[in-house]
């Protein structure tokens, strides 16, 4: 898959690796939500990730975690799953320019 | 409109929110206090009364309208506005804060130049009141510099910019009255100060228990002494 290059606001260089931290943690409750088909979880860290992401300037995962929470809501496993799938992507090749 | 000395409590159980929050808000002068519940969002309005609160409305067992239940049952709710930071653009939610006393709302993702702009707005129309503290001037204690400008065996004059009344009691400071040890004396004000100029008063003070040895000490001094 490609990078998905994003440019970020120098302001926000000192506190983007916590946030990307505690994303990789996200995806560890997530995975194991989904072991357990608790969706109530993955619900509470998509809202979450819907809420935050965008501030820090990563709208299209903010937009991720919005479509997740509402899959989890309504209890569809294989939207979430889908979801989850493209979050980890995003993840893993973002590649961040602060200007 | 300057934000330092302000206070904002943001209640949001998101940490992230919150550190960025903190960044945005911190940046531009804000003194910010968090809390991450409805119950620890009112124990720290009791403690810090800020001049603004940042509510978000899912606070995992919790949400932001019990917050807003609870804060309208505080004397005089209307003065700390509330703003809502909400994720759901739901009207009837919404509507239900308005009439629980929120002033605005705030959809995330939350961007500092908006969230900014919706503070400083809702500041500008709260402030609080003067409160009348007539019954409780007996106590309140004032510190001010003065001249300690001439001395007398029974009194001496400070000069401040402030007018003593008649027969206030005060407590003097000064280096010079330690040397002639005259600091563990009692004082009070004879009549009221005269204006002097630019401001300043002429606030005649009485020694109150002065010994005829601390009395002696002053008769051995010239007059106008200054400080």
């Amino acid at each position: 898959m490609a990078k998905i290059l994003v440019q970020v606001d120098k302001d926000l260089a000192d506190i983007m690796p916590t946030f990307l931290n505690n994303r990789t943690k996200d995806i560890e409750i997530i995975t194991q939500a989904l072991v357990k088909a608790d969706m109530k979880s993955i619900e509470v860290v998509a809202h979450k990730l819907a809420g935050n992401a965008g501030g820090y300037g990563l709208a299209e995962l903010g937009l991720i975690g919005k479509e997740m929470e509402a899959a989890s809501k309504q209890q569809n496993v294989d939207e979430v799953k889908k979801l989850f799938q493209r979050m980890k992507d995003y993840l893993e090749n973002l590649v961040i320019n602060f200007v | 409109m300057d934000l330092r000395n302000k206070t904002i409590l943001v209640i949001d159980d998101d940490d992230d929110l919150c550190l960025l929050l903190q960044k945005m808000l911190g940046g531009s002068g804000l003194n910010v206090v968090r809390a991450s519940s409805a119950s620890a969002g009112l124990e720290l309005l009791k403690k810090h009364a800020p001049h603004i609160i940042l509510l978000d409305l899912k606070l995992g067992e919790e949400n932001g309208l019990t917050f807003l239940q609870q804060k309208k049952l505080l004397p005089n709710p209307e003065l700390i506005p509330v703003i809502i930071m909400t994720a759901l653009n739901d009207k009837r939610v919404l509507a239900l804060c308005l009439s629980l006393g929120a002033v605005d709302f705030i959809i995330k993702p939350i961007s500092s130049p908006k969230l900014l702009i919706k503070i400083k707005k809702h500041l500008k129309d709260a402030s609080f009141p003067t409160i009348n503290l007539r019954s409780e001037r007996a106590f309140a204690s004032l510190e001010c510099e003065g001249d300690l400008t001439h001395l007398n065996e029974v009194s001496c004059l400070v000069r401040s910019s402030i007018r003593l009344k008649n027969g206030a009691e005060l407590k003097l400071k000064a280096q010079f009255l330690e040397d002639l040890g005259l600091n563990n004396l009692s004082f009070r004000t004879v009549g009221q100060g005269l204006y002097e100029s630019s401001g300043r008063f002429n606030n005649e003070v009485a020694f109150l228990g002065i010994t005829e040895r601390q009395a002696q000490q002053i008769r051995m001094l010239t007059t106008h002494v200054k400080r």
